[in-house]
């Protein structure tokens, strides 16, 4: 298992339970994608396995090596180059220029963003902001990538371009793995498994179909 | 069209306050009944490969402005907020100047350092220099604009700046001298010394030279005025060819080095440059905020004249209480990303360009030795 939380708990403003016994688990090397309505608590369960957020009880493990990527990736993409801004996550590293170009180019590729090296972030488009932020999380070499919703905002092409990025990241060399929280039940054909979630905690996890399966169901009812 | 950007206005700008939880939660029942291509709610850009700025979008918004005025029947008379609102909606999105990594110039290739020096020493010789120099350096930033910057960019430009350099000369050459106080001089008049007076003896120089009715231009305005136009002129002019021949990380990183001896003074250098560069970048959020809020007042098409007169200003006020929460909450979450990207202090960042950029010597000696004759041409004429 690349991820695993059980029987988180968290509660928010000491009363109202937001997460209560949440467990998951995602296999390594794998794109998980995690549905639920809103406020069902996947961007706190994200939160918690980022360490973002402490749980009040229950126990997670992720490995040390985790890169997280928001909704909004105005909010994300920090500086005002392109280069500079995938470069910003080794900040904490000492490494020579011609190191941080090649791991900045190498992430960049794996985004099919190569091009847009010495682009003014604010003129991309919000799809493509997305993928550079996509690269700021990979140059760091996660084991684990945490996106949360990251194709609520885009336009049909720009989601596709997106989720092609990130598949090529798990299918990659380094065998990402990935959380993907999504609205998106077209998206969940190019996932490996799936979970859904629902008040505050996981109600199932499964092949993408049977999730799929389950959900309409659910809805008929 | 107007649907897509009503629903992004309504989920994403609190403006309308509207309860964001029940839209979103209505969105996932339509996405469990049949799966709806997305919205797309930031007016990004959209420039695919080329870096030529859309005007579709201004053009589009406009449109909804219209559109709104046309689903009240008034589409005829235009108030004063419609216009302030259409101004605004049809600005540019992106700052003054921005790098253009490509076509390179030889300015691409001079150090972000000696670029920035540069810029210092213009600003303190170029005002008191001879007419001659300050013409030169003129042409010479032209030229050098024309062969840097595309056609599409510094036609424009330059015809905007050129505009208001002579704004700027007019009016100090006609201003500077033209209703100067009557004084009485301590001397007495040259009619009571019966001596001839001088600027009658002499023809040769002339400090008035022309007077007309109230306008008077003498040898000290135009002189004023030639060096207020210049000098306007040259600093917007190199500051600009800077910005967009430099990326914004390397001209951070080169005032963090020409800041470095600071630091024995307890000047936090690193924090401040990462301040800069992180201002650079929030300058776009903070227009395209002010254009959200913008548009979504130009969506509800208010009727500005049912609503009497200050409903404007009211407006306003609110709005830019509006625009600083949003801003608020923007910075949070940017703060929170940053975390989430393993920040933790300034002190303990690196700041990478990421690029290989280096600059070349011989384009170097020539701006050092423009900077030098500068600096002692100021020194000749001190
Ligand atoms: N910072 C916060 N302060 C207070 N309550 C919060 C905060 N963040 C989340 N919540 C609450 O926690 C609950 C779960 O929120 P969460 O963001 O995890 O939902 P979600 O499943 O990600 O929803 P969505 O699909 O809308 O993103 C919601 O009821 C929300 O109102
Ligand atoms: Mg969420």
């Amino acid at each position: 298992m690349a991820a695993t939380a059980s029987n988180v708990c968290v509660s928010l403003d000491g009363q109202r339970q937001v997460l209560s016994n949440a467990s998951l688990s995602i296999q390594k090397g794998t794109l998980h994608m995690l549905l639920g309505p809103n406020a069902c608590g996947k961007s706190t369960l994200l939160r918690v396995l980022g360490g973002l957020l402490k749980p009040d009880s229950g126990t997670f493990s992720v490995p040390s090596s985790i890169g997280y990527v928001f909704q909004n990736p105005d909010h994300q993409v920090v500086m005002p180059t392109v280069a500079a801004d995938v470069a910003f996550g080794l900040g904490r590293q000492k490494l020579p220029a011609a190191e941080v170009h090649r791991r900045v180019l190498e992430a960049l590729r794996l985004v099919g963003m190569e091009d847009c090296l010495e682009r003014a972030c604010h003129t991309l488009s919000g799809g493509q902001k997305q993928r550079v932020a996509i690269a700021g999380a990979l140059v760091q070499n996660p084991q684990v990538l945490l996106l949360d919703e990251l194709t609520t905002f885009l336009e049909a092409g720009d989601q596709a371009a997106v989720l092609t990025a990130v598949r090529a990241a798990v299918d990659g060399p380094q065998r990402v793995t990935a959380l993907w929280v999504t609205h998106r039940f077209e998206e969940l054909t190019r996932a490996d498994a799936a979970s859904f979630m629902d008040g505050g905690r996981v109600q199932m996890t499964g092949t993408p179909q049977n999730v799929l399966r389950r959900m309409h169901r659910m809805k008929g009812r | 069209m107007l649907q897509r950007f009503h629903k992004h206005h309504c989920t994403h700008n609190a403006i309308a306050g509207t309860d964001q939880t029940s839209l979103a939660n209505a969105r996932w029942k339509q996405g469990l009944l049949q799966p709806k291509p997305a919205t797309r709610p930031h007016t990004h850009q959209r420039c695919a490969r080329s870096r030529r700025p859309t005007v579709g979008r201004p053009r589009a918004l406009l449109g909804l402005l219209q559109a709104g005025r046309a689903g009240r029947g008034k589409g005829s008379s235009e108030s004063i907020e419609d216009k302030v609102l259409s101004t605004f909606l049809s600005g540019s999105a992106t700052p003054y100047s921005s790098y253009i990594a490509d076509p390179r110039s030889f300015l691409h290739d001079v150090h972000p350092i000696i670029k920035q020096v540069w810029l210092v020493v213009v600003l303190g010789t170029a005002g008191r220099a001879p007419a001659a120099v300050q013409a030169s350096l003129c042409l010479v930033t032209v030229l050098q604009t024309i062969s840097t910057l595309p056609p599409r960019l510094w036609q424009p430009q330059l015809k905007r700046l050129g505009l208001l350099c002579t704004v700027i000369l007019l009016f100090v050459c006609i201003g500077a001298d033209s209703v100067p106080p009557k004084l009485q001089t301590r001397a007495p008049p040259p009619q009571v010394s019966g001596l001839p007076s001088l600027a009658a003896s002499k023809g040769a120089y002339k400090h008035v030279l022309f007077h007309w009715g109230i306008f008077t231009i003498t040898q000290r305005s135009l002189t004023l005025a030639c060096s207020s136009a210049s000098l306007t002129f040259l600093a917007l002019q190199s500051a600009s060819l800077t910005l967009t021949t430099t990326p914004s990380e390397e001209i951070a990183l080169a005032l963090q080095s020409l800041m470095s001896p600071l630091r024995f003074l307890g000047v936090p250098v690193k924090q401040v440059t990462l301040s800069v560069l992180l201002a650079l970048r929030f300058m776009a959020l903070v227009l395209e905020e002010m254009r959200n809020l913008a548009l979504g007042l130009a969506m509800r098409g208010v009727d500005w004249k049912a609503m009497g007169p200050g409903s404007g200003l009211n407006v306003i006020v609110r709005l830019v209480g509006r625009l600083f929460s949003n801003l608020f909450r923007q910075s949070e979450a940017v703060a929170q990303a940053l975390h989430a990207r393993g920040f933790v202090s300034a002190d303990e960042h690196t700041i990478y360009t990421g690029l290989l950029h280096k600059s070349r010597p011989f384009n170097n000696v020539i701006c050092c030795s423009a900077i030098a004759g500068l600096l002692a041409q100021a020194f000749v004429h001190l």
